[in-house]
């Protein structure tokens, strides 16, 4: 069977969940969704792969049983930032060998700004042992230092990193689920407190509670009113320097070149993009890695291509604007992003015809930066 | 307050931290102890805000290239700044750089 992602579904995205919803709940609402969106009967579903910060002590059998899938396929995922992608890769897969006809890959966290900083501080044993025990402030901190080796690096200061923010608002203003949509201006970015320098609060992803749901399935099974979308490339890195580099480049470096090669295409063929925003320099980082910043002239690509919108980055508004569940959800909301593109249903925030797409993944901290990265270009025929 | 320990490999004396299960650059599993005293600050941060606590007081942390070059993350004495030669020790668990 030739796999294709044919449906999206999301919950609600909220800084404040009420007392009914929780991580089970917000997933169990992105499933219906994205059931509801592709037409099938929840019954149809034989396969689920799920990744969740928060529901500890169970696993995704736990989850299955609680939603009443009766499955041939399952898999849980704890790669982070990557996880989105790793499940959409081994769901293609699991499609393509006939181990599954329909399945279910969701995303969801509800752990609240204390439980989030709860992970955040006991995330690995290199975290609980080394970084808490400074007060390093869990990933911020982290990303702080990253960031000022990125301004070293390319010579970009504050207000440039602030074009993405500001353009990233814009898009998220034409999304009904982000949870910032009001306007935000260069002064308001370059006057919002500091977190943890360079980074201040508009640099850092509002931590929410959401979860997201794609359906990968034959393309068969695509409804009539949209394109199956396609995977056209897929590839993955984990831990490709062993934390020996200085964090402004990612695994993605290590095929970038291998995926242009094999798929006889360029930067320039590239529509639409949802690169994973945790922080606006692994933004910057994973789009260097994917030669997609010419001459890696880092401050004229922020100045223009991405404040003029000329390429259209993160059109969800991102983790950044839209929010982060958890941690690994928002890799899958980007990818849904893309989807919607390319089929064409992405409202007022459609990117006129879109064919190709890139989707990305990267998190998981080990210690100085992360360890897991993946990108995947997405086509329509 | 005790001197900073890194893990050399037995066999190639690569330096490493935090200790690994195979020595990267010669496949050995021996590592010894040793005294890592000496370090350059290369970036550093100030945590200004911690998730879930609400009397923080900000505190300087850094990124540390040892003089065997091990890149370390450390708790900085407020006043180093970038370039700066640090006296790496830890206390109570945290690895802690001040002014050499
Ligand atoms: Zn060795």
């Amino acid at each position: 069977m030739r796999p294709a992602i044919i449906a999206i579904g999301q919950s609600v995205y909220t800084r404040h969940p009420d007392e009914n919803q929780n991580t089970r709940t917000l997933m169990r609402d992105a499933i219906i969704s994205a059931i509801k969106d592709s037409g099938l009967k929840l019954s149809d579903i034989d396969g689920l792969a799920i990744t969740s910060f928060s529901i500890a002590p169970d696993s995704a059998i736990d989850i299955a049983w609680r939603l009443g899938l009766s499955l041939k396929w399952l898999l849980q995922d704890s790669n982070g930032g990557s996880s989105a992608m790793n499940m959409l890769g081994h769901a293609s897969r699991a499609i393509e060998t006939n181990a599954a006809s329909n399945i279910i890959i969701v995303a969801g966290d509800a752990t609240g700004l204390s439980g989030y900083a709860k992970i955040a501080n006991s995330y690995n044993t290199a975290t609980r042992d080394h970084l808490s025990p400074i007060g390093h402030g869990g990933p911020n901190g982290v990303y702080a230092l990253v960031t000022s080796r990125q301004m070293k690096k390319y010579n970009i200061d504050k207000i440039d990193y602030g074009r993405m923010a500001v353009a990233q608002r814009k898009w998220a203003s034409l999304n009904p689920h982000a949870v910032y949509k009001h306007e935000l201006t260069i002064e308001e970015y370059i006057d919002a407190p500091m977190v943890a320098d360079p980074l201040a609060r508009y640099d850092c992803v509002p931590v929410v509670a959401g979860s997201y749901a794609l359906i990968i399935s034959s393309e068969d099974n695509c409804p009539i009113d949209r394109k199956p979308v396609f995977i056209k490339s897929f590839m993955q890195s984990f831990n490709f320097d062993n934390q020996e580099g200085d964090g402004t480049n990612t695994g993605i470096s290590s095929f970038a070149n291998k995926m242009w090669e094999e798929t006889k295409m360029s930067p320039d063929d590239i529509d639409v993009l949802s690169i994973y925003d945790d922080y606006p320099a692994m933004v910057i980082a994973q789009l260097n890695d994917l030669k997609m910043i010419p001459n890696e002239d880092v401050k004229s690509f922020l100045n223009n291509e991405i404040m003029l919108k000329n390429k259209p980055i993160n059109t969800w508004g991102g983790m950044l604007s839209a929010g982060q569940p958890g941690g690994p959800a928002g890799g899958l909301n980007g990818i849904g992003e893309v989807v919607q593109q390319l089929q064409g249903r992405a409202g007022k925030r459609q990117v006129r015809n879109a064919k190709y797409g890139i989707v990305t993944g990267y998190g998981m901290t080990l210690y100085r930066y992360g360890g897991t990265a993946a990108a995947a270009i997405l086509e329509v025929e | 307050m005790d001197i900073l320990q890194v893990y050399k490999c037995v066999k190639c004396s690569k330096e490493t931290f935090p200790q690994k299960l195979i020595c990267n650059n010669c496949g050995s599993i021996d590592f010894i102890m040793i005294n890592s005293e000496h370090a350059i600050v290369e970036e550093t941060s100030i945590i200004r805000h911690m998730l879930g606590s609400k009397d923080w007081k900000p505190r300087k942390i850094g990124s540390v290239r040892t003089n065997k070059g091990v890149l370390l993350t450390v708790g900085l004495s407020d006043e180093v700044v970038s370039g700066d030669k640090i006296i790496l020790f830890q206390k109570d668990g945290a690895i802690l750089g001040r002014k050499e």
